[in-house]
């Protein structure tokens, strides 16, 4: 099960642009975002973008000091039934984006410390079988949004 | 008329669809009482007595008098649930006016964890036009069995609150006198959700 207890992070984080975008030895993450919490949540989906540059590699886990617990969700429709199941990890083919995105895969933090509030940021480590953890600013935005924060693209970075 | 259906409107259907076989009523008769607007078949929807987020008691026989547009889900969903409620909250804006005649309301299939207080916020957050309805195990139980909704708890991990709900994935628009009108699938944008809704209200 790829949940683990949070930990403080051993990746310094640096002073990382509005849009993180941060890459490794294989695998860039970048537009990570999550929505608020609505009313008194306790629970929230970060989305992200990954790419495995190199060869295929797999995320197998993420940790944030804001959760208790973050697992690697998927949303899906069963017949009119909306279920989410855990996944133990997402396959990233090599040279193929995969995003995380409302209604799909995402992050699940749950015995989150403070809800999130429209605004905010916080560092989100990835950890994948291959290449070496990679650590994000996550952005958040309103309750039900459909899309990162607005107006953080970085020049020449596509956004929709 | 077709009606644009996709597959967990049709799943939604298939009791009332079952209904209408063992009556001997075909996909023409359902069409002809869907352009009726309020089909008595369906059997969706009934009466109910739930709680809201000031803790006052409210019944079917509360709301009489407008449309209801009736979701079933949980506030410690932070996927879908969102998603569905922000289209809700989109189309009441783009129904302007119209919306005075529709009240939505969203009922937790996940009582233990969401108290009065914690589903009138949740709410809150989406839009205050909003109704967020709980009860104890039984009263959800009874409205989920009036509705049709299917849910059942899924364990995360062993502390007791970590479970996430599956619940049934559609919208039920009803009559201003309770009877089931159509359902509307969760995942519609708003401006489709606020077409469909629209499309009904004009015609009743
Ligand atoms: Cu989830």
């Amino acid at each position: 099960m790829p949940t683990r207890r949070a930990v403080f992070l051993t990746v310094p984080l640096l002073a990382l642009p509005a849009a993180a975008l941060a890459q490794t030895a294989g695998v860039t993450a970048d537009h990570a975002w999550a929505r608020a919490t609505a009313g008194m949540g306790r629970t929230a989906a970060v989305y992200v973008t990954l790419h495995a540059e190199g060869g295929a590699d797999r995320l197998i886990g993420a940790t944030t000091p804001r959760a208790g617990m973050a697992m690697l969700h998927e949303s899906f429709d069963d017949h009119g039934i909306s279920r989410m199941r855990m996944l133990d990890a997402v396959d990233l083919p090599p040279g193929q984006t995969v995003t995380f995105r409302p209604g799909g895969l995402h992050i699940m933090l749950t015995h989150l410390g403070q809800p999130l509030v429209k605004g905010d940021s916080f560092p989100l480590t990835l950890r994948f079988a291959h290449a070496k953890p990679v650590t994000v600013t996550v952005k958040v935005a309103a309750p039900g949004a459909e899309t990162p924060p607005g107006g953080d693209a970085m020049p020449g970075m596509n956004m929709q | 008329m077709v009606l644009p259906m996709n597959s967990r409107v049709r799943a939604a259907l298939l009791p009332v669809a079952a209904f209408m076989l063992v009556l001997g009523i075909g996909a023409g008769g359902w069409l002809l009482l869907s352009h009726n607007a309020v089909p008595q078949l369906g059997g969706i929807g009934g009466p109910f007595t739930l709680t809201d987020g000031a803790g006052q008691t409210v019944t079917d026989r509360t709301l009489r008098g407008r449309y209801l547009l009736v979701y079933f889900g949980y506030t410690f969903c932070p996927d879908v649930c969102p998603t569905t409620l922000t289209a809700v909250a989109g189309a009441l804006d783009k129904l302007g006016k119209q919306a005075d005649r529709l009240q939505p309301v969203f009922i937790t299939v996940d009582p233990a964890r969401d108290t009065p207080k914690v589903i009138g916020a949740y709410t809150a957050a989406f839009s205050s036009r909003i109704l967020g309805l709980t009860g104890t195990d039984d009263q959800i139980a009874a409205v989920a069995r009036e509705y049709r909704v299917y849910y059942a708890k899924r364990r995360t991990g062993e502390g007791p609150g970590d479970y996430t709900m599956d619940h049934s994935s559609i919208l039920y628009l009803m009559a201003p006198d309770g009877h089931f009108i159509a359902p509307i699938a969760a995942n519609e944008t708003a401006a489709q959700m606020a077409a469909d809704i629209a499309r009904h209200l004009n015609a009743g």
